[in-house]
């Protein structure tokens, strides 16, 4: 029998699914805590039956028994899959363009960074379904009751990676129209939309109601066919019985407005039935249909929400990126992500749109250190992320990770460059940065580099990817090397505006090897925002750049009532320090004593200009280090008290470290920390790092849930041989057990500190660990006495 | 009798005390200091605290055995603590993933503040706790509420917990290889209610 296409089906006509599968079978003796999909095998007649039922009611596809089947939960999904298939193969036959979905559900996992399923491991689990669903032979993907946005992007490459079949992806929104870990639609939609879906919605988490809420926020947004499968309602117990809280006919009503505002597929989840879906296909299929309308819109997006190109220009922190910058270039060599993490987050604090990531630097691995970078960027912020490097595959490995519609830096008009760089931004979907550039170099006129930038987006449109995913940068050459330079710069940017392109520049470009550079920069960002510019890579903690940003936008009215400017001036007027205590005596030891952060540093900057840096660190911020934790052991002085002093402590350092030379501090003296294999914890081996790197330590932080084997290999290639391990779970100590021997067999003189809440000295011992620290302070003192008697040993 | 399912308490309802904070942060504090209060007051602006439950009967079954709906638990512990119950309510309740996030940018901007904020979330979803305790069972006399984890109570039963009332998919409740419950300032329990309560009823 001939069959159309689903999707060129969907260009003419509504199109329904069917409703609640779980609940159905519940009514009908399956028992509670049994899976539905048991009954794929136990009872194949049963699960026929229902699709027929729902076939009969007037719905276009059916969704396979197999929400929640994966190779992780049952070793037999095969044979699951297979059953569940074949039931609903047998319910369409004879039936004419009635279609199966293969239905893909949740992990029941949180994937990296905030849970412990490694994206691979994801994308495994649901590729091992699909190519049994493949073979099998459906018609379709889906992918539904995803509530986390990585969770839903490895299951929809797993699709794209293992058939060619329409994919079609509903999440499971909360009553704050969000996901649970926090994606709102636009971001989801964006994202979505990159990675080349076919249509995309919600479903479950409740009725009809709050989805008729929220079609709105699709219809505006989304350039795919929506669907909308809700529950049918919230359920409730009555007298022992699930009840949900929207029959049929009220559910039904509601859908006639979810359809008349935009609502292009239509089903039900929980709670629904046959009858559901019967009197929705009743009441709306002679209704007017459309699909959505193409938005044209250059849009990235994070974790939790989307940017949109607009008329007011985007801000990208460009602090993390190794060029000039020591502490990163040994941030990176240490693998020490908290560095970045620390950077990451005080940029975002400043209020910047997106932030570049580029971990280039000889002599690290940039595909793995860029894969941790994305990964630990993630975890503490949601700013959409701009991937960095000049390496195709680098780019590759972040972007398929990347949780979101990320932006890629960058490609240019070399065939060679665009060869490599756009298949990676179509497969995963992305707004890409073309560098006006090509084998013959940079021209030197406008013309030259706007012809091309329009060959490039030729070349981008072969490749499937459209106009609206490229943002041109011409280039800023600095105006030391050619008078004209800016001119030329300012000149495309204004040209390829006025043909409707986005813009970029790395804006600091512009005055490379003059001096008192922030000036040329804040006033050529001003001239380029004038000219056009959509975006600009820029040192947010640049006081002059953030002004004329500010000043730009309100006085091109971009700024409402003035209010970011307002807010803006307002954080740059001095803050007043809380201050805590009566005292009178105001130098670095009783501000470091204090904890108060912002006057140590304001009084280790005037006491750098007249006492040695060894004077300072021995006379003020280690006494006053010494003070706190003899006091903290005495529990005079707590935990919080304790921090804040460390913190404060540390910020004085870094003053004096910008002063001294490295050979005067003694960077020999490095610890490893880690939290174990299996546990997520971090708070204790943060204490800890804090109070270590206020006694002058460098710490290698290897961050939580880190495999021994690379434990072992921080060991090996930083040579540090004192190691701190923590561990809060009693399921996660066997974990230490295993890292410690480990370490034992491969590296001579290693020395291994143990720490937790669930450790005592006695299991410390037990499982081979050299120290036990039971408090915060206890980590200083062990790490002390390691080095006086390796000082002690090394003098012998 | 019909018993909510599902449901959201508002942050500013749930209240804590400075002793309860003091003894998570092992020194004597109160809710007032400046740094306690704006690490509190920033905390609560994050916090979407939802929970949601099932009542279920308790059937004593052999040799230490319990069945709380879900199949045969061995846990001495658990049975004592619902001794004299013919029912329970099972619950999760969750301060939700924003604040799972803001501990996750602490922990790199701010060590202080994190473990300040740490302590009082988990103040705040045990404070949680004894609201939906009062939710869902009022004022009759009930057992002391008990978790996967404690005494003999294995957290390897937490995964079936979880799905038999249904908190992964009502409140997005994940569990680590290890046992762990995301987002981490989570809490599931069993509370017993007292079988001449049930007569009575």
């Amino acid at each position: 029998m001939n069959r159309s296409s689903i999707l060129e089906l969907l260009k003419i006509k509504r199109l329904y699914f069917d409703g609640g599968t779980g609940t159905v079978l519940q009514s009908r003796g399956l028992c509670g805590g049994t899976a539905p999909e048991i009954w794929n095998i136990e009872h194949p007649n049963e699960i026929i039956k229902l699709h027929n039922e729902y076939l009969d009611a007037g719905c276009d596809i059916i969704k396979t028994n197999t929400f929640g089947i994966n190779s992780e939960k049952y070793d037999n999904y095969k044979e699951l899959i297979i059953a569940a298939i074949s039931c609903a193969k047998k319910a369409v036959a004879e039936r004419h363009n009635k279609f199966i979905a293969f239905d893909i559900g949740p992990t029941g996992r949180l994937l990296c960074p905030f849970g412990d399923l490694p994206f691979e491991t994801a994308v495994s689990i649901f590729s091992d379904s699909i190519k049994v669903a493949a073979e099998c032979g459906v018609d379709l993907i889906l992918i539904e009751t995803m509530n986390d946005c990585l969770e839903t992007k490895a299951a929809v490459v797993a699709a794209k990676e293992n058939c060619d079949l329409p994919i079609f992806v509903t999440n499971a929104y909360d009553e704050s129209g969000k996901l649970m870990t926090g994606a709102d639609p636009e971001a989801m939609i964006a994202m979505l939309e990159g990675l080349g879906v076919s249509a995309l919605g919600m479903n479950c988490s409740f009725g009809p109601d709050k989805m008729l809420d929220m079609i709105d926020i699709f219809v505006k947004n989304s350039s795919l066919p929506i669907i909308v499968n809700p529950n049918a309602g919230l359920p409730t117990i009555v007298n022992g019985k699930t009840r949900f809280s929207s029959d049929a006919d009220h559910f039904s009503d509601i859908m006639i407005d979810i359809c008349t505002k935009g609502g292009t597929i239509l089903g039900g989840c929980c709670g629904t039935t046959p009858e559901y879906i019967r009197k929705t296909v009743e009441k709306t299929r002679k209704l007017e249909y459309s699909i959505p309308t193409q938005k044209n819109s250059t849009v990235i997006s994070s974790y939790t929400h989307a940017v949109k190109f607009s008329e007011r220009p985007l801000l990208i922190g460009e602090r993390i990126n190794p060029t000039g910058k020591p502490k990163l270039k040994e941030a990176l060599k240490n693998s020490d992500m908290s560095y970045i993490m620390s950077e990451a987050v005080s940029q975002s604090e400043k209020s910047v749109h997106i932030l570049d990531v580029n971990v280039g630097l000889p002599g690290i691995d940039e595909e793995v250190m860029m894969h941790s970078a994305i990964n630990a960027i993630m975890s503490c912020t949601d700013i959409p992320l701009q991937i960095d490097s000049s390496s195709s595959s680098v780019i590759e490995k972040a972007a398929r990770v990347y949780a979101g519609k990320p932006m890629i830096n960058s490609v240019n008009g070399k065939e060679e460059s665009m060869n490599s760089v756009f298949p990676i931004v179509k497969k995963y979907g992305a707004v890409v940065v073309a560098l006006t550039m090509d084998e013959d170099g940079i021209p030197d006129t406008v013309e030259g580099r706007v012809s091309v930038a329009e060959r490039i987006l030729s070349r981008a449109h072969e490749f499937g990817i459209s106009s609206d995913d490229i943002v041109f940068d011409p280039l800023a050459l600095t105006v030391s090397s050619g008078d004209k330079n800016a001119l030329i710069t300012l000149g495309a940017v204004k040209e390829l505006s006025k043909r409707g392109y986005k813009t970029i520049l790395g804006v600091s470009n512009i005055s490379f090897g003059l001096p008192a550079r922030e000036k040329i920069n804040s006033a050529f960002l001003s001239c380029a925002f004038e000219n056009g510019l959509s975006c600009a890579i820029m040192n947010p903690f640049s006081e002059r750049m953030m002004d004329a940003y500010y000043s730009h936008i309100v006085l091109h009215g971009m700024d409402e009532a003035c209010d970011m400017y307002i807010r803006y001036a307002n954080e740059c007027a001095p803050q007043e320090q809380t201050v805590r205590s009566t005292s009178s005596d105001e130098d670095l030891y009783h501000a470091v004593l204090h904890g108060f952060k912002e006057k140590s540093i304001e009084y280790a900057k005037k006491l750098i200009k007249t006492e040695s840096p060894l004077d300072i660190i021995d006379r003020y911020i280690i006494p006053a280090l010494d003070e706190t934790g003899k006091n903290f052991e005495l529990k005079k002085t707590f935990l919080p008290q304790l921090l804040m002093c460390a913190d404060a402590a540390s910020a004085a350092f870094e003053i004096i470290k910008e002063t001294i030379s490295k050979s005067e501090i003694d960077s020999d003296k490095k610890v490893i920390l880690a939290t174990v294999k299996g546990d997520i914890h971090d708070i204790g081996k943060n204490i800890v790092k804090t109070l270590l790197e206020s006694y002058g330590y460098t710490v290698i932080d290897l961050g939580r849930d880190v495999a021994e084997s690379d434990i072992l290999e921080s060991v090996i290639s930083s040579g540090c041989k004192l190691v701190g391990l923590s561990a809060l779970m009693t399921t996660t100590v066997p974990s230490m057990e295993g890292t410690i021997k480990l370490l034992r067999e491969n590296v001579r003189d290693i020395k291994i500190m143990v720490g937790g809440a669930v450790l005592n000295k006695e299991y410390a011992d037990m499982i081979g660990a050299d120290y036990y620290g039971e408090d915060a302070m206890a980590s200083v003192r062990i790490a002390d006495n390691y080095y006086k008697s390796l000082n002690k040993e090394e003098k012998q | 009798m019909s018993t909510n399912l599902f449901g959201r308490i508002d942050a500013c309802e749930i209240l804590i005390n400075d002793s309860e904070l003091s003894s998570r942060l092992y020194r004597g504090v109160s809710l007032d200091e400046p740094e306690i209060s704006q690490c509190a007051k920033k905390l609560y602006e994050r916090i979407d605290c939802r929970f949601c439950a099932l009542k279920s009967e308790v059937r004593i079954l052999h040799d230490d055995n319990i069945d709380i709906g879900f199949g045969s638990i061995n846990s001495r512990h658990l049975m004592k603590n619902l001794k004299g119950c013919g029912e329970a309510f099972i619950f999760a309740v969750t301060l939700g993933f924003s604040v799972e996030r803001y501990l996750s940018t602490l922990s790199v901007s701010s060590v202080p503040q994190y473990y300040i904020t740490d302590a009082l979330a988990s103040c705040i979803v045990e404070a949680a706790c004894d609201k939906v305790e009062n939710i869902l069972a009022g004022s009759i006399p009930k057992s002391n509420r008990f978790s996967p984890g404690y005494g003999d109570f294995d957290i390897s039963y937490q995964l079936q917990v979880i799905n038999f009332i249904r908190a992964d998919k009502l409140l997005g409740i994940t569990l680590t290889k290890t046992g762990l419950m995301l987002p981490q300032k989570t809490i599931t329990a069993v509370v017993g209610i007292k079988n001449e309560q049930i007569i009575n009823s």
